[in-house]
């Protein structure tokens, strides 16, 4: 292939001539410009196509916009030689020429963007409490006709947040026990008192460890796939499909998965906190040389049946947050692939985020109830 | 003289596991012209657009577009190609999270040197041979009706001033009115920018108006590559039922009348 030349220009006695290839791929920025200054006002110029090799639109624009700079300054410019192709083009050109852009919508300064912050939390604050009112709703129609009720739909929601997640959930809160026996033990060992191990351990993970743990994993693996797939729904227009029918999309798809999650989560935390358990023994085997057999022994003697009660009492209470926050974040979405990723994300951090101040309300009132 | 040929597809053959959607199936493509690609539902129409495109490999046979083979060829030629044509899809595949200027400027942006003035230049004028109004510049996908997405998405495809235009069902979904302003827009771009077109259609008014030839896609190949006046008169049983159909009918008739 020969070499293409690329576009330029010779000015010679008021006569401007272009040469080389004036196509898309070979423009560069502000060829005309730095020349656009030479010219005095009152002028005439006359720009020769004759040499010029190769002309597309986006070449006759920018001619046609240099052109347009210089008619500002009171130049004026005669076209020479052209062909049929390249008049033709030069006209069109002028065609983007009746309009302008529009400048985009201005960034708000620092004490608006808190306003709007503020509104928009209003916004959601109102919509998050009407949608738990539907929630409410939906249940309390569920409770008078039971006949109602998905099964096939939450069990399927069962499966996929429960039973799917029993791999990762046991794996992390095993490896949690291990590292919890390990620092506390450490610690007991100076005091030679390491049996003691198995209070803590018991203790840390029934009450607090395991509910949250399971919350924290569970909201980031499936309060993010509710989110996703409700705000794809939406996007695809399913929930309006849905309630053209008739339907409620609250109860056909935001029940289940909250109802399921209530079943899968308090199990998923038990699998979690005989994990943590399991992790803590070997550890005390390994490290301490506390046998299985005390350790089981101690564990049935020192810790009650309250502590399951009161850590298992937490589990259904997280599970309705994350579905609610995760359907509610997905039914936030708004007509583009960007917001479903946006939401995505405020569903998970809000999710972890409840579960946290909910956990350390829990505390308070357990602890004024002397429990 | 091979530069008269824009696309040349020899002995094509395509399958999804062991269904066949394409066997030997050729087809020519001549510079400056609109060709349709018209066939029943599942006679690998989009396939074949797929195919055209570098979207997906074909199973074997030939594929020469501007005189290069594409098939089972990875050079650093293929991006300097892909630039060379233009793809509307069907659903206008607009980026949701630009507005339309954005969208029609994308291209120019990633693969030319241009300043951003110059880049908005070219966007608008692109935006205004697609027919937009300028206002809709700004505005996102999300707030266009069906007819100005499709024209947005136009507007993104000849941003590169690229000398063939695939289209794919470009009227689908679009209000009478819409349609036949898009058979001229289609028909006027050509026209200005000198463009090769390939259209896959299944609209009958289209298929009267815009296309100097139609390929009929049917058994696995292509049965005729026709003007539609001819198309309609050719014996093949599969093109004569394609044909009969009342919507057909309909639109021969006031094709015929006009």
């Amino acid at each position: 292939m020969s070499e293409v030349q690329l576009p330029s220009f010779q000015f010679t006695n008021n006569t401007l001539v272009f040469t080389g290839m004036w196509c898309t791929r070979f423009l560069t920025a502000n060829i005309l410009d730095s020349h656009s200054r030479v010219f005095q006002s009152n002028q005439t110029i006359t720009l020769n196509f004759e040499k010029i090799e190769g002309l597309d639109t986006n070449g006759a624009c920018l001619i046609h916009q240099f052109i347009k700079q210089l008619e500002q300054r009171h130049v004026t410019c005669k076209l020479a030689d052209l062909n049929d192709e390249q008049t033709r083009l030069m006209q069109l050109a002028e065609k983007g020429d009746e309009l302008s852009p529009e400048p985009a919508p201005e960034k708000l300064s620092g004490l608006a963007n808190i306003g709007t912050a503020a509104l928009y939390l209003k916004r959601q604050t109102i919509q998050f409490t009407s949608f738990l009112g539907q929630i409410s709703e939906a249940t309390w129609l569920w409770l008078q006709h039971p006949k109602r009720i998905r099964w096939t739909a939450i069990f399927h929601c069962v499966d996929a947040t429960g039973y799917q997640a029993m791999g990762i959930v046991s794996l992390l809160s095993f490896l949690i026990g291990v590292v919890l026996c390990y620092q506390m033990g450490v610690q007991l060992e100076t005091y030679g008192a390491t049996i003691y191990v198995v209070d803590l351990l018991g203790i840390s993970i029934l009450r607090e460890f395991g509910p949250l743990l399971t919350a924290i994993i569970v909201a980031g693996r499936t309060g993010s796939s509710f989110a996703a797939q409700i705000g794809t729904m939406k996007l695809n227009q399913e929930i309006d499909a849905l309630n053209t029918m008739g339907l409620s999309s609250t109860e056909l798809l935001v029940m289940p998965k909250i109802s399921g999650l209530v079943i899968a989560l308090p199990l998923l935390s038990i699998l979690s906190m005989c994990a943590g358990i399991f992790g803590g023994m070997i550890m005390a085997k390994l490290l301490f040389s506390i046998t299985y057999m005390d350790f089981l022994d101690r564990f049935g003697k020192v810790i009650e049946l309250k502590m399951l009660v009161l850590g298992m009492i937490k589990t259904p209470v997280f599970a309705v947050l994350i579905a609610s926050i995760g359907c509610f974040q997905g039914l936030q979405v708004t007509n583009s692939a960007e917001s479903v990723g946006k939401h995505t994300t405020i569903s998970v951090v809000h999710a972890i985020f409840m579960i946290i101040v909910t956990d350390a309300f829990f505390s308070i009132v357990y602890s004024k109830l002397g429990l | 003289m091979t530069d008269d040929i824009v696309i040349d597809i020899q002995d094509l053959g395509t399958r999804f596991g062991s269904n066949i959607v394409h066997e030997h199936l050729s087809l020519q493509v001549k510079r400056g012209e609109i060709l349709a690609i018209v066939g029943g539902s599942g006679s690998g129409k989009t396939t074949l657009l797929r195919e055209m495109v570098m979207l997906q490999p074909p199973f074997a046979g030939s594929i020469k577009i501007f005189g290069q083979e594409i098939v089972g060829t990875h050079t650093t030629n293929d991006n300097i190609l892909r630039q060379r044509w233009g793809v509307m899809f069907q659903s206008g595949a607009l980026f949701s999270g630009l507005t339309v200027l954005e969208n029609v400027c994308f291209p120019l942006r990633e693969f030319t040197h241009l300043s951003q003035a110059e880049i908005e230049a070219i966007g608008m004028l692109k935006i205004n041979l697609a027919n937009l109004p300028p206002h809709s510049a700004h505005l996102f996908p999300a707030e266009l009706s069906g007819g100005m997405i499709k024209r947005a998405a136009v507007a993104r495809s000849i941003a590169m001033d690229p000398e063939l235009l695939f289209v794919d069902e470009p009227t689908a979904g679009l209000d009478p009115e819409s349609a036949s302003e898009f058979d001229e827009l289609v028909i006027q771009l050509r026209a200005s920018l000198g463009l090769t077109v390939v259209i896959i259609t299944h609209d009958m008014d289209t298929l009267w108006r815009v296309p100097d030839r139609v390929a009929f896609l049917g058994n696995k190949k292509v049965l005729a590559v026709q003007p539609v006046k001819e198309l309609v008169k050719n014996p093949e049983p599969l093109i004569q039922e394609y044909f009969s159909s009342p919507r057909a009918r309909a639109a021969m008739q006031s094709e015929t009348r006009t």
